[in-house]
């Protein structure tokens, strides 16, 4: 359990997190959201006690880090996988971390086993590739078999075995009834692996829920048509609510009727269809919305002075 | 997606990892009670972590394997450089060089053998400095911490460990170079006029010496987080602030504040720990008693040691 409390850092004038409150539950990934630079490391830093908040508090199973007795037992922590030292081999890196609390040399040879770093746990760091070394860091983090597992983009230039692996890793996790905390600013990468979200932009909160309500939230549903009867079709369907957007001669978009209708539809005014498929793409379109105007580095155009207040307003229903 | 069907999917897909069960041996941890691994923080085990991590790095073997080279090199230059001097004195028949006595000859054996530890002393801070400096430059510092997260433990198992260490190497070091020495001495026929109190007093305060510039070094290290920055530093302790001090006191004609500063630098004292005779109380004569020195070299360490601790505990890591 992460639980933060008005938690605020800042850097000379910079605010990096702005009165930050949030519960990462036991027994569920908690996904932790927002575009780069919105505060998420820092948060997780904080957590970990790197970094000391200016104001307010974030305690992991209810405690400052400083104030556990068994730390590694308690929490575990990927915040960036290059936070060893090249000189050391892999297994020699854990045994550190192990001799601090007294740890076996078991436990040592399970996790090196568990992450399936095997043969590279005797190589010096340095020649490690991105994934070992992300390897390496779980590995780290899974070594008290703590309660509490905090990942920091776990994902950031896996190939895509890798994230996969990571992906049954956290989702394991959490079964067997931890606390996962795990940021990323890929919404679609949380969409498949988070169960709540806390979502974050400039250094606040722009929403808190479980991700079915952000879903549900996110408004209709769109979805795809393809038929020969293109024309007909989107007449037949075409009503107050329902937008349609032509894509081509034979393919067009449907929002404001689910597929179920369309189809229904299309077999009354008999259009052949070759295609009907529901669009989920709209997590991202409501994630996009949320953390527009907190988006601090944009390309291109001039970077938005709006308040998050404003974005939070904008946020669609359930948002706070 | 309920947590049970993933732990189904998870236990039927291809996952390479034959352990997957083993992540958590019991049901739902919300605290470390129900940890499946055994084991607790405390001062010897962050301690021993420390010494690991020293151990298993390359460099701390380079540098004291160097250092060990240095200092028995610096001895055997010191050994041949007596034999010029006795030549020469035999050569001129003692008629203008008084012969010194066989107990003088041999304390100078004993110091004059013993001067690569100024050199020896650096790459021994070295090994302090990179202990501490290398989790600041490479990230490891985080992982650290994270298995350690109170700042007074880290640190204070981290001087410890250097100091340890310090202490093991510099006493390799000390002994060879004296037993050296003594081989030599003893082919000399100087053995007999040996006072066994000098001796020990020459490897005791040589080898506290060592400890005192690693201890020192790995403070500056951790003041300074930086590996090129902390070196520098310490050799401006060791060599620098002595030379300027040497030009300034020219410039000025020996004014006192320049003494005062001359005989209170830590090369100064460090100097006046290893000196086997004492302190004449002359006016070039900057040196002070052994356990002046001690007390001035201390006062240096927590000068330093002091606000590295007070900052580290206080900074973002």
């Amino acid at each position: 359990m992460i639980t933060a409390e008005s938690l605020t850092k800042t850097y000379g004038s910079t605010t990096a997190v702005d009165d930050v409150s949030f519960t990462a539950e036991p027994g569920r990934v908690t996904g932790f959201l927002g575009p780069n630079g919105a505060g998420k490391s820092t948060t997780m830093r904080m957590a970990m006690g790197l970094d000391r908040p200016t104001h307010g508090s974030i305690t992991v199973n209810g405690r400052r880090m400083v104030e556990h007795r068994a730390p590694l037992r308690e929490v575990g922590a990927v915040l960036d996988a290059g936070a060893t030292h090249p000189g050391r081999t892999g297994r020699q890196h854990l045994q550190v971390l192990a001799a601090t609390h007294g740890i076996g040399r078991r436990r040592v040879d399970d996790v090196i086993e568990l992450t399936g770093m095997d043969s590279a746990a005797t190589k010096r760091i340095a020649g490690y590739s991105l994934g070992m070394n992300q390897r390496l860091g779980i590995a780290a983090a899974l070594l008290g078999d703590p309660a509490t597992l905090i990942f920091d983009e776990p994902v950031n230039g896996l190939d895509p075995e890798g994230v996969r692996w990571v992906r049954q890793m956290v989702r394991q996790l959490a079964a067997e009834g931890r606390t996962v905390f795990i940021s990323s600013h890929l919404m679609a990468e949380m969409a498949q692996t988070a169960d709540h979200l806390v979502v974050l932009g400039r250094g606040r909160v722009l929403a808190d829920m479980p991700i079915q309500d952000l879903i549900d939230a996110s408004g209709e549903a769109r979805v795809l048509v393809r038929s020969q009867d293109a024309s007909t079709l989107m007449n037949a369907l075409s009503a107050q609510d329902v937008t349609l957007v032509a894509r081509d001669a034979e393919t067009f978009e449907v929002t404001g009727l689910d597929a179920r209708t369309v189809g229904r539809r299309a077999q009354d005014v008999g259009a052949v269809l070759h295609e009907l498929t529901p669009l989920q793409s709209s997590l991202e379109d409501s994630y996009m919305k949320l953390t527009d105007h907190a988006v601090q580095y944009r390309s291109g155009a001039a970077v938005a002075d709006v308040a998050p207040a404003d974005a939070a307003a904008a946020a669609p229903e359930g948002v706070r | 997606m309920t947590p049970q069907t993933t732990a189904d999917r998870l236990n039927t897909s291809s996952m390479d990892s034959p352990g997957t069960g083993a992540v958590a041996a019991t049901g739902s941890p919300t605290s470390s009670a129900t940890s499946s691994v055994e084991g607790r923080l405390s001062f010897p085990r962050a301690l021993r972590a420390e010494l690991m991590k020293i151990r298993v790095l390359r460099s701390s073997w380079w540098l004291s394997g160097i250092a060990l080279v240095l200092m028995v090199g610096f001895t055997g230059l010191a050994l041949l450089s007596y034999n010029a001097m006795r030549s020469v004195q035999q050569g001129s028949s003692g008629a203008q060089m008084p012969e010194s006595s066989d107990a003088e000859l041999m304390r100078q054996l004993l110091t004059s053998g013993t001067g690569g530890l100024t050199f020896a002393g650096i790459l021994l801070g070295c090994v302090g400095i990179i202990a501490i400096s290398s989790e600041f430059g490479t990230g490891s510092i985080r992982s650290s911490m994270s298995a350690v997260p109170g700042r007074g433990l880290f640190a204070a198992a981290k001087m410890t460990a250097v100091a340890i260490t310090a202490a093991v190497v510099g006493a390799v070091l000390v002994v060879a170079s004296t037993a050296v020495i003594l081989a030599f001495a003893a082919g000399e026929g100087l053995l007999g006029a040996a006072d066994t109190g000098e001796i020990m007093q020459s490897v005791l305060t040589n080898w506290l010496s060592m400890i005192v510039v690693t201890l020192l070094a790995c403070g500056l290290g951790l003041l300074l987080r930086s590996t090129a920055g902390a070196i520098v530093t310490l050799t401006m302790f060791l060599f620098v602030v002595q030379i300027a001090l040497g030009i300034l006191s020219g410039m000025t004609q020996n004014a006192e504040f320049v003494q005062f500063l001359s005989t209170w630098e830590f090369g100064n004292l460090l100097t006046s720990l290893t000196q086997l005779s004492e302190p004449t109380g002359e006016d070039y004569d900057l040196s002070v008693t052994t356990g002046t020195a001690i007390l001035g070299l201390l006062a240096w360490l927590a000068a330093v040691i002091v606000p590295a601790a007070v900052l580290f505990q206080k900074r973002d890591v």
